[in-house]
């Protein structure tokens, strides 16, 4: 079973994500806070790790660590243009 | 010899004749110390003395006292008996103690006997000293337009010296040089001219003799900042000359970024509701397939309440254009502070059930003001310390009261903010960077701030990072509506 971390800032948002990643039979575990995310890694050994924008700092974090920078990151974003984004 | 005598008393009579009729040229003889021996008729007309006024008194007393103090009238007198002639130009003083601008001739003039006379001959040239002046005061004139101006004005020469500007060179670039006069342009500006934008421009203009409308570049200053210039160039006198003209459009700038940035973060958070209305319909198809009637029912109210946080955001935009354009309008009433926040304290509870609001002392006053919008900041404290409280679920409300004031504390347990960023959080769109994972737009505190100014009253925080925070806010009892 495939394992999902969410790091978002929204909780209504991570609910539902989690609602709908277990329906199709993922294991779920979320966050608001990127602080969190080293540590909540390493117990959880998620297979792709989704974090909104506005905590980007969490997939830094990951991608600057040997032991979980092989893990897929993906951002999210509700901004409509990369200018926005970046 | 009586031919030459006669000769000699011939011209000594034209001569005469000349000095005391002509009407040009006033004319004044004194002995070799100055005394004054002699005067024409021009001269009286001119300066007002008759012959009882001043013959017998010394070149001095037609001086300002100033001159004489620098002993101008003896100087004058030593000069021509050395070199039997000086010119001067300086101030006679009238009769009538009005002074006059003049340039006067003094001869030495030997009599057949030996005798020294002294021949001082006067044009008045008050008007081309006049004029001359009203030339300095009208360059000084543009002076001060030029140093006025806000923009930063520059003239250089084909060197690319500074032959003029307007701003302090050191407020602008940091120059060790005090002097700005010749002082190399390039060897200012080089540091400061991100990718040599800017003198690149200016050779190619002396080189076509062609100048630039409107260009904008990155100037960084002397404090490190960047800055943004609109430069216009534009060449003078036989286009051995440049003017430049920097207007500073920083500012301008960073407001459309500010907006732009603004826009973007206003349609993040509005997106986030409306991301969430949508997952819930997916999941309410899968859902309702597998009759799980009991999730549809969540997801609907789920739904519902981010349909909820839109319309409260929008509500939270819409009466924050309204404020911010000074249109706060106060719908103002009699009404007992206490019972207020009463109201504010049941409308929380309904919404968070699980939190328990403490409230101390007590405020049992009548106040004018507009009771609705004291509710929305009321309600807005508390709702801050529920949402920004991790772990405790006690929110305290502290109400107190002198003569004048009356003032809300609203404690929590929660975060904290750090003290630099403390100063800011009533400001528009300001969220706390540990707590961007909450809901609105960041423009609660800033709608408070404006509604108890409106009140005459005023807001403010105290927090301690890991401690928590107290939200205060005070109006005057005794206010009225103006």
């Amino acid at each position: 079973m495939g394992k999902i971390l969410v790091v978002n800032n929204d909780i209504d948002t991570m609910d539902l994500l989690k609602s709908w990643f277990e329906r199709k039979n993922f294991e779920v575990k979320y966050t608001s806070d990127a602080d969190e995310v080293p540590d909540l890694v390493k117990q959880f050994y998620p297979d792709v790790v989704l974090v909104d924008v506005l905590q980007s700092k969490a997939a830094e974090q990951l991608k600057s660590d040997r032991l979980t920078k092989q893990i897929p990151v993906i951002l999210m974003t509700g901004y409509t243009t990369s200018k926005q984004v970046i | 010899m009586s031919n030459k005598l006669n000769s000699s008393f011939e011209s000594f009579n034209y001569f005469e004749a000349l000095f005391k009729n002509t009407h040009q040229n006033t004319v004044l003889l004194m002995d070799a110390e100055g005394i004054i021996k002699e005067i024409n008729t021009a001269f009286t007309k001119r300066f007002g003395y008759h012959d009882e006024d001043i013959i017998g008194e010394h070149l001095r007393v037609l001086f300002t006292e100033e001159d004489r103090s620098k002993n101008l009238p003896e100087k004058e007198i030593s000069n021509v008996l050395h070199h039997g002639q000086c010119n001067d130009n300086n101030y006679l003083v009238h009769k009538n103690k009005t002074i006059t601008w003049v340039s006067g001739e003094t001869i030495l003039v030997k009599n057949h006997d030996g005798k020294i006379s002294l021949l001082k001959i006067i044009q008045d040239i008050q008007l081309q000293k006049i004029s001359e002046n009203s030339m300095f005061l009208l360059n000084d004139f543009n002076e001060n337009i030029l140093h006025s101006i806000e923009d930063v004005v520059i003239v250089l020469d084909e060197e690319m010296k500074i032959i003029k500007i307007n701003k302090d060179i050191s407020e602008l670039f940091k120059s060790s040089k005090r002097n700005i006069d010749l002082l190399n342009f390039v060897e200012i500006i080089k540091p400061y001219d991100i990718k040599d934008d800017l003198l690149n421009k200016i050779q190619q203009a002396f080189k076509t003799g062609k100048g630039f409308l409107s260009k904008e570049m990155e100037i960084a200053t002397k404090a490190g900042e960047k800055r943004i210039f609109d430069i216009s160039c534009r060449l003078l006198d036989d286009k051995t000359k440049i003017l430049l003209v920097g207007h500073d459009i920083t500012i301008q700038r960073f407001s459309e970024r500010q907006r732009e940035d603004i826009i973007g973060f206003v349609a993040h958070e509005l997106r986030n509701p409306l991301a969430n209305i949508l997952l819930c319909n997916e999941l309410m198809n899968e859902t309702i397939k597998e009759n799980d009637f009991k999730a549809v029912e969540d997801l609907l109210t789920r739904s519902k309440n981010n349909v909820m946080r839109l319309n409260k955001m929008i509500a939270e935009l819409y009466d924050a254009t309204k404020i911010g354009s000074g249109n706060m309008q106060l719908e103002t009433s009699e009404f007992t502070f206490e019972d207020m926040v009463k109201e504010a304290i049941d409308t929380i509870e309904v919404l968070h059930p699980d939190y328990t609001i403490i409230v101390k002392g007590r405020a049992d006053i009548s106040v004018h003001g507009d009771r609705y919008r004291l509710i929305q900041v009321v309600t807005n404290y508390l709702s801050n310390g529920i949402k920004y409280s991790k772990g405790s679920n006690q929110v305290e409300l502290n109400l107190n009261h002198d003569n004048n004031n009356i003032t809300v504390a609203v404690k929590d347990r929660g975060l904290g903010i750090s003290p630099d960023q403390l100063p800011h959080i009533f400001n528009r769109f300001f969220r706390a960077e540990k707590t961007k994972n909450l809901e609105g737009v960041g423009l609660g505190l800033y709608l408070c701030r404006q509604i108890i100014n409106a009140h005459h009253g005023k807001v403010w925080a105290e927090s301690e990072e890991g401690v928590g925070s107290t939200f205060y806010f005070s109006i005057p009892i005794e206010w009225h509506n103006d």
